[in-house]
């Protein structure tokens, strides 16, 4: 029968675009992004350079308007292109931690899941250990220990923990579709587990991956801005959101808007992955809420998991 | 059901094991000669060496994991170098401070985060459910040590009703920022939880039944939906519990309240090694604890879960 | 003495030098003294130890010094030796090798035993003893005394040089006279603590101390709170407070805001005043007038090792001297330093005011030279300048700021500075090993204001051959310039000795260059208005027994509404 060609996608996305909350949350990220990779040809200025002769005698930071329009820190640099570099640090330590858990996660859960097996039990037991640190403190710990402030180091470290999370999640995906009647189908039709699994399994669990990265990016953002607050991220003078709240901490009651301006970025900037992922996952599947639920508890326990240290448990799981 | 508290059990003992084992290759990779910061900055070779002997770095490295593994099981965690005493008992001290926030995290968590859960849940897309809505996700999205010092700049300094961090004793005042600090978070996390499961039993049939039988709401609500929503909080519960209790480290750091977790980051810029990886292992220790604990609970509020 | 690691934390040290008022106003000495009462003050992070043969910081002195004695200590104020436990200033002999001391009578520890010399000798072999593991173990001040290498190597079981000669009388014998022994012995180390204390605590008497002190160790709960109560067979000066709180785990900036709402008495004595609050107050009116202000006798230097590429090059280091925005270093410790350009501190004898023989510009800068120089060395675009590590501690969030400015200065020629801010420990540990850091910012403070403190262990060639420790971190030597140290050692005449210094120092800025010299800084305090008595030491930074408080006492509970100055913002 003809008919005008329709994507599969249209639905998805006609569904999201009337969450206006997610649909906000994606043109915040969009600028944001677009002015992070901008940064460089902006004429803003070098967020590394001290303009210390406009500062006082006694080394005052600027307030808001006049010649800086967020205001200067202690060193005389410039707020606002600090905020705007320091989103490059944020979106790209987000972006490639969390695609790393995802890329590790995903695999490693659905060969678990798949294959089940010693290869599940080991996988299984290695993300018990896995979560059984105090996530926080022992990163805080791993990263002092081989060195500080490298960018990659958080990266590899912030996809340490988060991949476990991800692994059990898909894990318990691919359990409960492999009992689904398409697998079955599938294997009757004489599929290797190889096609199968690739053909029948990862499909369904795109919607997952979909959610799960959206809202891990700004798990992955959250706790960088945590470390780097600690003082053992991205490390002077770079200019970083979280590193900026602590050092303008002791400067809280002199000049607030050291610590305000760059909190509030973090938050508008989890928030909006946040609203994003929601978005999403009512606009993947809305009949299919159920099966999310699990993974929404599961994902925002992940995220506020890492950020807040609590587990990244999704509370249907089966217990082990 | 025996047999499903020892597995677990073992499963705790497998668990701590890897953990220890994680541990002491982190430490074992520290930069730098752990007997020459044992000894103080201006210590004499000579004195280095003994203390090298001392801290038994001089054997071989199969022999330390070994012995480190022995005086872990004696819950013996090493020798704090900054502190110049035993690791264990250092982190028992301040564990107390620690307790006292969780306690008081998870109290802020259940007292905010379930009525407005379940409130939203009766009423769903009503006004209050959309400012739920909105609570939670900024909750969830506001970075805990802004929050915090937000909190602490605005109660501290601007309208000095509280004060500016530290513990005083754990007296009250001194407990409610950090622990509304923490627990906000944990209270929107709740209450998108209990909304959810709630939202879920109120469509299942065994509700719908109730209905039918003629139950007001409130029954409804009180006798079916809430005692089946909490079982998915309490174990929730359970696990917060154990990870608070492991060092709510930025809280501690931003309130100056003398924890664990601030111990930890204090001991890991003065490369006092033991002491941070002591703590790591207590941590681990106590939310394994609260796993198992959970677990174990579980199988008595839910005959369903026993036999897996 | 000690390697300073930030301009924040001051420590300590041990002087001849009549310190004038000039800059040390004191606060309010209206009224009489009252009896009673008890301060609260503040540390940052809990004390490492009350031993005094291992404490080596500030915090750890500070409080040495009140619960315990030595033979000597300053006068008032200033940094004249007065005796102490001796009943008076030592008889030594003509060739300075022989210090003889009496003690007083009746002077009893506070477990109620009288003290003897033995007491001495035993406290002062204890503290060089390497199984104490003490920072003296390694020779430094006391290597001198006769026999003590002996000790240090396991060759003997006592120091020959420590001659109990009867129970009130001790004796020094040293193999080489040392014009500033007076002053290492009224270091905390040459304090005295009974033995059987000691053998009762065993292996905890950091936290069991037992002095003479005008205070005692009334209660220590880690991590939390140390108490101090007046001992009241003290044999000196009692004090005028009956107990000294100090609260642990609040950092400065917490402190100085608690401050400001009368909830405490003084914040961490031994630490200035953070900038942000440093800012606040001086803007205040209640409290601007309060705030004490005293020179430390510092220097502030980036120290390159000239082992080491680039740096083996005279004219990179030279160049390194015409780069550095001191001037901006200070308004980043919100003017609370000098630009110093020399080796020496301001009120040190032989101090040369002004002192600029490289032509500086008033920022401490040359930049075209600086270029010129760099050309000269054979770098340019072609053949660009290695990128360079600067290492520094993180001792306070000023130690970031002001290696941020040092990074951009060097910007400005053309050369790329990373920034590797490490722990304390770390920084300490990596700076003294030898040749393992080309470039470094470091401080270092007086163990006393004498010349030969800022040559002999930082820039002699003594300091250069160590494994471990180093305090010489450009791993400096200069063997003609080391005579020069050596003959003004021991040389009496002073006038001539401070001429010998100056002249060492000539070498060090106008021909050697291990070091850019950037600034000495100045030390600030302040106290709540019901707090009498307090002045900057200069030495001890902080001494109860000058104390008295007034008025009612400061409470955690939040803006009391107290009789005195409030202190709204």
């Amino acid at each position: 029968m003809a008919g005008p060609r329709v994507s599969p996608w249209s639905p998805i996305w006609n569904r999201f675009r009337e969450d206006r909350l997610a649909v906000g949350g994606a043109i915040f990220i969009l600028l944001l992004v677009v002015l992070a990779l901008l940064a460089p040809v902006l004429p803003i200025r070098d967020p590394n350079h001290g303009y210390y002769e406009l500062l006082p005698a006694n080394g005052a930071p600027l307030s808001p308007g006049g010649t800086f329009l967020l205001g200067s820190d202690p060193n005389g640099r410039d707020l606002l292109s600090r905020i705007i570099w320091g989103a490059r640090i944020s979106l790209f330590i987000g972006f490639v931690a969390n695609g790393l858990a995802l890329v590790v996660g995903v695999t490693v859960g659905a060969l678990a899941g798949y294959l089940r097996g010693w290869f599940e039990t080991i996988l299984m037991r290695l993300t018990d250990i896995m979560m059984a640190f105090p996530v926080l403190l022992f990163s805080i710990a791993i990263i002092s220990i081989i060195e500080r402030g490298s960018v990659l180091v958080i990266v590899a470290v912030i996809a340490l923990f988060y991949w476990t999370a991800v692994a059990r999640i898909v894990r318990g995906q691919v359990l409960s579709l492999k009992e689904r009647e398409f697998v079955e189908a599938g294997r009757a039709l004489g599929g290797g587990p190889q096609h199968n699994l690739l053909h029948h399994i990862l499909p369904h669990l795109v919607p997952i991956i979909i959610v799960y990265g959206t809202i891990g990016v700004a798990t992955s953002i959250s706790t960088e801005s945590i470390l780097s607050f600690i003082g053992i991220g991205v490390q002077a003078p770079t200019a970083d959101w979280g590193k900026m709240v602590a050092d303008g901490q002791d400067f809280m009651f002199l000049a607030p808007w050291l610590v305000i301006f760059p909190g509030l970025m973090i938050l508008l900037t989890v928030l909006a992955f946040n609203l994003i992922g929601d978005g999403l996952r009512d606009a993947l599947d809305p009949r299919a809420r159920a099966l999310f639920r699990g993974v929404i508890g599961g994902v925002v326990a992940g995220g506020a998991g890492l950020a807040g240290q609590r587990p990244g448990l999704d509370p249907d799981a089966e217990p082990t | 059901m025996t047999v499903y508290i020892i597995r677990r059990l073992a499963w705790m003992v497998l668990v701590l094991f890897g953990v220890a084992a994680i541990t002491f290759v982190i430490a074992f990779l520290v930069p730098g000669d752990p007997a020459r910061l044992y000894a103080g900055t201006n210590a004499s070779p000579a004195a280095i060496k003994i203390i090298h002997h001392q801290l038994g770095l001089d054997r071989p490295l199969w022999t330390q994991f070994g012995d480190y593994m022995w005086r872990v099981l004696h819950l013996d965690f090493g020798f704090s170098y900054r502190y110049q005493t035993p690791v264990l008992p250092a982190i028992l001290q301040r564990f107390p401070a620690t307790a006292e926030l969780a306690l008081g995290g998870v109290f802020v968590e259940l007292i905010i985060g379930l009525p407005i859960g379940i409130l939203s849940a009766i009423r769903p897309g009503s006004f209050w459910d959309r400012a739920t809505m909105v609570f939670t996700f900024v909750a969830l999205a506001a970075p805990p040590f802004w929050l915090g010092l937000l909190l602490l700049f605005l109660f501290g300094v601007l309208l000095p009703v509280l004060p500016i961090g530290g513990y005083g004793g754990g007296a009250p005042q001194f407990l409610l920022l950090p622990a509304l600090t923490l627990g906000l978070g944990g209270a929107a996390y709740y209450a998108r939880l209990l909304r959810a499961s709630l939202l879920d039993i109120l469509k299942s049939d065994y509700v719908r039944t109730a209905w039918a039988k003629g139950l007001t709401e409130r029954q409804v609500i009180q006798k079916h939906a809430i005692p089946n929503a909490l079982t998915v909080i309490v174990s929730q519960l359970g696990m917060d519990l154990g990870y608070f209790l492991a060092g709510v480290v930025v809280i501690e750091s931003v309130f100056a309240w003398p924890g664990i977790g601030k111990q930890a980051v204090d001991a890991i810029f003065t490369l006092d090694i033991p002491l941070v990886m002591g703590t790591v292992l207590f941590g681990a220790l106590l939310i394994v604890t609260a796993n198992v604990v959970v677990d174990i609970s579980y199988t008595f509020l839910d005959p369903r879960v026993r036999y897996s | 003495m000690k390697r300073l690691h930030n301009a924040a934390m001051a420590v300590l040290g041990v002087g001849a030098i009549v310190l004038s008022a000039c800059g040390n106003a004191a606060t309010t000495t209206e009224g009489q003294p009252v009896s009673g009462g008890t301060l609260l003050t503040s540390f940052k992070d809990d004390l490492k130890t009350l031993d005094p043969a291992i404490g080596y910081d500030t915090d750890s002195w500070l409080i040495e010094r009140a619960i315990y004695n030595g033979l000597l200590d300053y006068k008032g104020f200033t940094t004249q030796l007065q005796p102490d436990i001796a009943a008076a200033m030592p008889v030594v002999s003509p060739d300075g090798k022989t210090y003889t001391f009496k003690l007083r009578q009746g002077v009893k520890f506070s477990n109620g035993r009288t003290v003897t010399a033995d007491d001495f000798k035993y406290s002062w072999e204890r503290m060089l003893d390497p199984k104490t593991a003490g920072p003296m173990t390694s020779g430094p001040f006391w290597g001198s005394v006769h026999g003590a290498q002996d000790f240090f190597n396991g060759a003997a079981t006592s120091v020959s040089g420590f001659k109990v000669i009867d129970a009130s009388t001790i004796e020094i014998d040293l193999d080489t006279p040392n014009q500033s022994f007076l002053n290492i012995i009224a270091m905390p180390f040459g304090f005295v603590i009974p033995k059987e204390a000691v053998a009762a605590a065993g292996s905890d008497y950091a936290h069991k101390p037992v002095g003479t002190g005008p205070f005692v160790l009334d209660k220590w709960t880690p991590g939390q709170l140390i108490v101090l109560k007046k001992n009241p067979n003290y044999f000196g000066t009692k004090p005028y407070l009956d107990e000294l709180d100090a609260q642990i785990g609040v950092t400065p900036e917490v402190g100085y805001l608690r401050l400001q709402n009368n909830q405490i008495d003084i914040v961490q004595p031994d630490v200035t005043i953070p900038s942000a609050q440093y800012i606040q107050l001086s803007a205040n009116p209640s409290w601007k007038n309060r705030i004490l202000k005293s020179p430390n006798v510092d220097i502030w230097y980036l120290a390159m090792n000239a082992n080491m590429k680039p740096f083996d090059n005279k004219l990179v280091r030279q160049a390194f001297n015409y780069t550095v925005n001191k001037a901006n270093q200070i308004k980043i410790l919100n003017g609370r330093g000098v630009v110093n350009n020399g080796i020496q501190a301001p009120a040190m004898p032989g101090y040369v005011p002004n002192y600029n023989p490289l032509g500086l510009d008033a920022n401490g800068q040359n930049i075209q030279k600086a270029k010129d120089l760099l050309k000269q060395a054979g770098y340019d675009a072609s053949h660009p300048f290695p990128a360079q590590d600067l290492v520094y501690a993180k001792a306070s969030a000023d130690s970031d700021r002001l290696a941020a400015s040092i990074q951009q200065d060097f910007q400005q020629v053309g050369i790329t500075l990373n920034l590797k801010g490490l722990a304390f420990n770390a920084f300490l540990d990596i700076t003294g090993k030898p040749n393992a850091t080309a470039l470094s910012y470091n401080g270092w403070f007086q163990d006393f204001p004498d010349p030969s403190d800022f040559i002999d262990p930082i820039l002699s060639c003594a300091a250069a051959n160590v494994t471990a420790n180093g305090g010489n971190v450009a791993f400096f030597c200069d063997q003609a310039a080391d005579k020069l140290a050596d003959q003004a050692r021991g040389d009496t005449n002073s006038a001539e000795r401070l001429k010998l210094y100056q002249q060492f120092q000539d070498i060090i800025v106008t021909q050697d260059f291990p070091w850019v010299p950037m600034y000495s800084t100045v030390q600030t305090a302040v106290a709540a208005p019901r707090v009498h008595g307090f002045q900057i030491h200069p030495v001890w930074l902080f001494v109860a027994t000058s104390i008295w408080v007034t008025g009612g006492a400061p409470s955690l509970a939040p803006a009391s509404a107290s009789a005195s100055a409030s202190a709204s913002p």
